[in-house]
């Protein structure tokens, strides 16, 4: 069995090599990268096209197209990041077919891969079959790739396809407020609606200090309040997160948001309304007023 | 610019059940429009009145369709025309389908922008718009948070992970939207009286010549998650304060 697989972040690949190894599956790679870069990449096989600063990396889609048509994958995998999903939806729609997205598994089934996927924003989970040629996206952190380690291959250069000159790129700049990487965090700090303004917020930022955590929030308070950039929010479409602790303040606990956090290892609520469904769900749990018990709890753990 | 919104009627999630065995009831769930095609009904709205141009609006699926209270809300909130693509073959229509149909649908109303929102309040793929914009041969660009109108061409944000593109692009152009581009507005008594009086054209498979085919992916099951074992070790009351952070101190080292 073949796999191809693609990503925008070099950092991608190791993930991706993982996934198909977990399926039994050859990689190949296509990479847009240095002649260098790609071949730190750890499949088996890498098709490699030079960085053109003046393209964007869309602009490659006929050269992933073309690889495909070569290696005749049974599968694509490619990052589930924006740039992934447009890449995914393209290849699909030029081979009359649907990618499935955003899996949290993906399994062989003789001829066909049953991917599984969130439901209704995570009130359930989709078990999708396709037959052999399905395109996957997958979102980062989904498989292990600890232990992927080698370099590539064979290597085959792919040129640089022509652009249409339809979408002309007039600049790129940093996503005002950096980077953030929830996914990555041990700890998080996460605020919602509990919190009657934005510069009560300190409260919950005093406590991540204290922990050396991260701050995180539910979709409303990014989207509807606007009070922390969309990059910090948890839950559907958001970010999901894996943390040994995650410490939810003056949040309900909306199923939108929780399967967000079900691979937390701890969870631990603070909220006024004792029927919140975050007690539910939580390990620990405070029944009060964030604006006392917060500040209290940050002085007792700083001693 | 004319301009064309493509929608999908979805269930409240919150009136969504799950049944002991984990599968979902949508017995007593209402149907409304998708929360994220709000915004691209929204910007082709505007986009349209600010052009002088005309905003369309297009949606595909069974019976659901058939909701006078659904078509008038869709209405209300601006489009001048809405389109049905109705068979009981698009219940559960997957992307590929979907955008195929759209395609043919498209190509009939005629458009100088096309604009899906940022995901199905169900399945949230985020495929049909970049499959409809190469299904048609035309620029697709997705996670669009700004659009200006510019002659025969709109200059674009594209807000990504990490950045954000300015993109110029040329009509006619397939666009998939970020849910923050702009607040969907809320429709007045004006807005809904009018909306009554607005056009709706229903439109067949064979309206639009299309064939009918298998969908490519198929649905295993539907199952609410299985729920992780929490130890939910709750407390009450501001004074615990102490006794709640030695249950968990341990981990915070």
């Amino acid at each position: 069995m073949k796999a191809l697989i693609f990503s925008d972040r070099l950092n991608g690949y190791a993930e991706l090599v993982a996934a198909s190894k977990s399926l039994g599956a050859e990689a190949v790679a296509f990479i847009v990268a240095s002649k260098d870069e790609a071949g730190k990449c750890p499949a088996s096989k890498v098709y490699q096209s030079d960085v053109d600063s003046s393209k964007m990396l869309d602009d490659y889609f006929p050269a992933l197209r073309s690889v495909v048509d070569i290696e005749k994958p049974d599968v694509v995998l490619i990052s589930a990041t924006k740039r992934g999903k447009l890449m995914a939806g393209r290849l699909a729609a030029v081979n009359n077919t649907s990618a499935i997205t955003d899996i949290s598994s993906l399994e062989v089934d003789g001829d066909a891969f049953i991917g599984e996927q969130m439901y209704y924003g995570g009130i359930a989970v989709r078990t999708l079959k396709s037959k052999v040629f399905t395109i996957v996206t997958i979102p980062q952190g989904t498989f292990d790739a600890t232990g992927v380690v080698g370099t590539a291959g064979e290597a085959v250069n792919v040129p640089v396809p022509a652009t249409s000159g339809k979408i002309v790129r007039k600049e790129v700049r940093p996503k005002a407020g950096g980077q953030v990487n929830l996914a990555d965090a041990k700890r998080v700090v996460s605020v919602g609606r509990g919190f009657v303004k934005r510069e009560d917020l300190n409260i919950a930022q005093e406590l991540a200090s204290a922990i050396c955590a991260e701050l995180g929030c539910t979709r409303p308070v990014a989207e509807g309040e606007g009070w922390m950039e969309t990059a910090r929010y948890i839950g559907v479409s958001g970010v999901s997160l894996k943390p040994d602790v995650y410490l939810a303040v003056g949040i309900s606990g909306q199923v939108q948001h929780t399967i967000g956090i079900g691979s937390a290892k701890t969870i631990i609520a603070v909220n006024k309304d004792k029927n919140a469904p975050i007690f539910k769900c939580c390990d620990y749990g405070i029944v009060g007023d964030l604006y006392k018990i917060v500040p209290e709890l940050t002085k007792l753990i700083r001693g | 610019m004319n301009t064309i919104a493509c929608y999908k009627i979805v269930y409240e999630e919150q009136d969504i059940a799950v049944a002991t065995d984990r599968s979902l009831s949508f017995d007593k769930a209402e149907l409304k429009l998708g929360l994220y095609d709000l915004n691209a009904i929204e910007e082709a709205t505007k986009l349209a009145a600010d052009t002088g141009g005309i905003a369309r609006a297009i949606s595909l699926g069974g019976d659901c369709l058939d909701d006078s209270k659904l078509r008038k809300g869709l209405l209300s909130r601006g489009p001048a025309e809405l389109y049905l693509v109705k068979d009981p073959s698009l219940k559960d229509a997957d992307t590929n389908t979907t955008a195929k149909l759209l395609s043919l649908a498209a190509q009939k109303i005629g458009f100088d922008l096309i604009l899906c929102g940022e995901g199905s309040s169900d399945c949230y793929a985020q495929q049909v718009g970049v499959q409809l914009g190469e299904i048609l041969g035309l620029p697709v660009i997705n996670a669009v948070s700004k659009i200006t109108p510019a002659g025969d061409k709109v200059v674009v944000e594209r807000t990504l992970e990490d950045s954000v593109e300015v993109l110029e692009i040329t009509l006619p152009a397939v666009l998939s939207l970020t849910s923050d581009i702009n607040k969907p507005r809320l429709p007045g008594m004006k807005d809904i009286l009018a909306a009554g009086k607005k056009p709706v054209k229903e439109l067949t498979l064979a309206d639009i010549g299309a064939g009918t085919g298998a969908p490519a992916i198929e649905t295993v099951s539907v199952l609410a998650p299985k729920q992780a074992e929490r130890k939910r070790d709750i407390v009450e009351g501001e004074t615990k304060v102490a006794e709640f952070l030695e249950k968990f101190r341990s981990e915070l080292k």
